[in-house]
């Protein structure tokens, strides 16, 4: 009974082959329960390709929205970090070439970072604060203020930040 | 036996431990102060409700006034998110997802404006503005507030 059962919905599935399609054709042809299940099994099927999925209500969206862009910028993140790592061809010989020296670059640039920091007596901003940010492609400045308040202000784009609210 | 006995008490007792820390990290709720605000050129007063916001916006921006347009105290468990309508209509939306060393990692989304993850340690100021609105500029500003342990 299992056997027929599991027949069945390879069948349905057009998952039987050979021998054994055959063989079940010719149980279908003699039992009408075994066309009966068959034609319920293809009214299930049809009922389940039409309906429409229910629509996720807004709370649920808002809930997923909110995390989508994050979870989309730490998987490029990561692909890229699992990417193959250059090679002396190509182009790809400028990257390696020039890596060590962007190092050196930075961490000459946080040093003096941190000298100027240390001799004007200001503590450094706190790093890392926002972790990750999507305007939409539109111009954003961001400011961060020894760690008690952190501004976010998106620009206009084409037009620099004048008018009411004016950078100072 | 005895230094059996002692290696599972101490199992057992790291576990219960980090069963205890998981179940408060998840039963804990913040509490977010959400202020909505219009800064402008035009003469008026600033609001005294936004001391703090002005406080943090003057040393950047140049404005005449600033007026609160509206004050919510969100509570929110952690993954829970909490919205509040702004007078352009769009959601600004704010859900802590984790709460570490370095403070409350929230994900926060202005609707059709920007959307950002931060880590912002308690009672920081997260100032968000920019998008124009009456004579001004629209200003959303978040403190993460939260017991420490």
């Amino acid at each position: 009974m299992e056997t027929q059962q599991r027949d069945l919905n390879a069948y349905h599935d057009g998952e039987l082959n050979g021998l054994r399609r055959w063989m079940f054709e010719r149980r279908l042809r003699r039992s009408p329960r075994l066309r009966a299940e068959l034609q319920a099994l293809e009214r299930l099927t049809r009922c389940i390709q039409t309906s429409d999925p229910e629509p996720a209500s807004v709370d649920v969206w808002d809930a997923i929205a909110l995390r989508l862009p994050a979870i989309d910028a730490q998987s490029d993140a990561l692909r890229r970090g699992a990417g193959a790592r250059p090679t002396l061809a190509g182009a790809d010989w400028r990257v390696a070439y020039f890596r060590p020296l962007a190092a050196v670059a930075v961490a000459a640039a946080l040093a003096l970072a941190l000298y100027l920091g240390v001799m004007q007596g200001g503590a450094p901003p706190v790093p890392g604060m926002i972790r990750w940010l999507d305007t939409g492609g539109r111009s954003v400045m961001v400011l961060e203020d020894q760690g008690d308040a952190t501004i976010v202000w998106l620009l206009e784009d084409g037009a620099s930040e004048g008018g009411s609210g004016e950078a100072v | 036996m005895k230094r059996f006995s002692v290696g599972l008490l101490v199992v057992v007792s790291g576990l219960l431990l980090a069963g205890s820390t998981a179940w408060s990290q998840a039963e804990r709720r913040f509490s977010v102060k959400v202020t909505v605000a219009e800064i402008s050129d035009a003469e008026g007063k600033i609001d005294k409700r936004a001391e703090r916001l002005d406080l943090n916006l003057r040393k950047k921006f140049k404005y005449k006034s600033l007026k609160v347009i509206k004050e919510r105290v969100l509570t929110l468990a952690l993954d829970e998110v909490g919205s509040v309508r702004l007078p352009t209509g769009q959601m600004f939306r704010v859900r802590p997802l984790d709460l570490g060393d370095r403070g409350l990692l929230m994900a926060v989304g202005w609707e059709g404006e920007v959307m950002m993850d931060m880590r912002a340690p308690n009672n920081h100021l997260l100032v968000i503005g920019g998008p124009a609105h009456g004579d001004g500029q629209l200003v959303v500003s978040i403190e993460p507030h939260y017991p420490s342990d």
